[in-house]
């Protein structure tokens, strides 16, 4: 079960890696992007075009890392779903001490 | 396989522990006493069977950050280490905490203070003497679960009488406070990159960055380090003058640069706890620096367990 649960641990902890590290690279596309947008957005004449590709651009690439968190998530549900599946027929025999888990020959304290 | 997961787990538990404590990770490792890898049941029964003859005299071990009790073996004989020498050379009883060296000192100080509760209560035979020896990072929990066992009047902190921190920073950590003022730089400059290196840097543990001031002051009392402060702050809690206070620091050279650099990661001074302040629980003998020592080799090293040794020889 312990076993089990760490795997879910893993598997939780890689998920808000990728959580956190799609939002974080978001938000650096979006301002590095941001920043040829704002000088084109001042050039009159192509300035209101600009400013909706702009928008445009920022709403794909927030789709695109979205889609990323969702199946991330989704994935992480699956996973922990297979893992629940396999602990179960296993949890009723492992019954243990942890005082007697103590592995021969471990030379640690 | 055990000993190798368990030392990754403990790397990640330093890097991330308080974020798997927040999420709850099963990864987290829980603060627990360990015996031969596994944690020990707290309960009469079971420490009068883990151990052939209990002692009335008990020796605790607390280990620094991103490692496990494993780190006081003897490379050359993983089967020796302070704690094995002291019960065949003076007869204690070692004990070895495992903990989340992530979590907060605070946190992990009070923590220990409610294992050390736990052991006092159970231990099988009449317990005269409880000594605590920390290395780096433990040795601030040893000091926080003094402080906590003195607030709420815990009988464990009766019986001791000696105290040991071994490459402790007790004026903190410059290399933590170092990190902390470039993150703080980066974060200001209007770059989203740099800005990205620094959301990475600060993804380091609250343990990690506690080190920065050795931060270990009661949650209500905790003064507002200025983030680019590279200054050792003076400490406001003193040692307990109940406690024989033993340091013993590590130096890489015997030059004036021992001073900056001490065992490579605690400076002399603040392993040495050398401040402007007068300090009267801790006397110029129970001081004591190992040149040569870096700091990985302090918590298994002959010259450290012979002045451990000689100390713990002296009459109470």
């Amino acid at each position: 079960m312990k076993d089990v649960q760490r795997w879910k641990g893993l598997r939780a902890l890689i998920g808000d890696a990728i959580e956190h590290g799609a939002s974080a690279i978001e938000r650096v596309q979006i301002a590095t992007a941001k920043r040829p947008f704002d000088v084109i957005e001042q050039i009159p004449g192509i300035a209101e075009p600009a400013k909706g590709i702009h928008q445009v651009h920022d709403v794909i690439v927030s789709s695109t890392y979205d889609a990323v968190r969702l199946v991330n998530r989704a994935l992480g549900r699956a996973i922990d779903a297979a893992l629940d599946a396999v602990s179960e027929p296993s949890e009723a025999a492992e019954q243990h001490d942890p005082n007697v888990s103590r592995g021969d020959g471990d030379p640690r304290p | 396989m055990g000993r190798k997961l368990d030392e990754a787990l403990a790397i990640l538990n330093g890097l991330v522990g308080d974020h798997l404590v927040r999420t709850g990770n099963a990864l987290a490792t829980e603060m627990a006493f360990y015996l031969g890898g596994a944690p020990l049941r707290m309960s009469r029964e079971s420490l009068s069977s883990a151990f052939e003859r209990p002692t009335p005299r008990v020796v605790v071990f607390v280990h620094g950050v991103m490692c496990t009790e494993a780190i006081w073996c003897f490379p050359a004989a993983p089967d020796d280490h302070y704690g094995a020498r002291l019960g065949r050379d003076l007869g204690f009883t070692p004990l070895y905490v495992r903990y989340n060296s992530g979590a907060s000192i605070v946190e992990n100080g009070a923590r220990l203070a409610r294992v050390l509760q736990t052991l006092v209560e159970a231990y099988p035979v009449a317990l005269e003497e409880l000594v605590l020896v920390g290395y780096s990072m433990g040795g601030l929990l040893v000091r926080r679960a003094c402080r906590v066992a003195e607030l709420e009047g815990l009988s464990w902190l009766t019986h001791v009488k000696r105290a040991f921190y071994v490459g402790t920073p007790h004026l903190g950590a410059p290399a933590e406070r170092m990190g902390r003022a470039v993150s703080a730089l980066l974060r200001k400059i209007d770059d989203p990159y740099t800005r990205l290196v620094s959301e990475l840097s600060d993804l380091r543990s609250q343990g990690i960055r506690d080190l920065g001031d050795a931060h270990l002051h009661d949650p209500d009392a905790a003064p507002a380090f200025a983030p680019y402060s590279l200054r050792e702050p003076q400490h406001p809690l003193p040692l307990l003058p109940s406690i024989r206070h033993h340091l013993i620091a590590g130096s890489l050279t015997a030059d004036a640069m021992a001073w900056l650099f001490g065992d490579a990661v605690v400076p002399l001074s603040s392993a040495s706890w050398k401040t402007t302040v007068a300090n009267e629980a801790l006397a110029a003998d129970r001081v004591k620096v190992l040149p040569g020592l870096n700091h990985l080799v302090l918590a298994h090293h002959e010259d450290v367990y012979s002045q451990l040794k000689s100390w713990l020889e002296e009459p109470l």
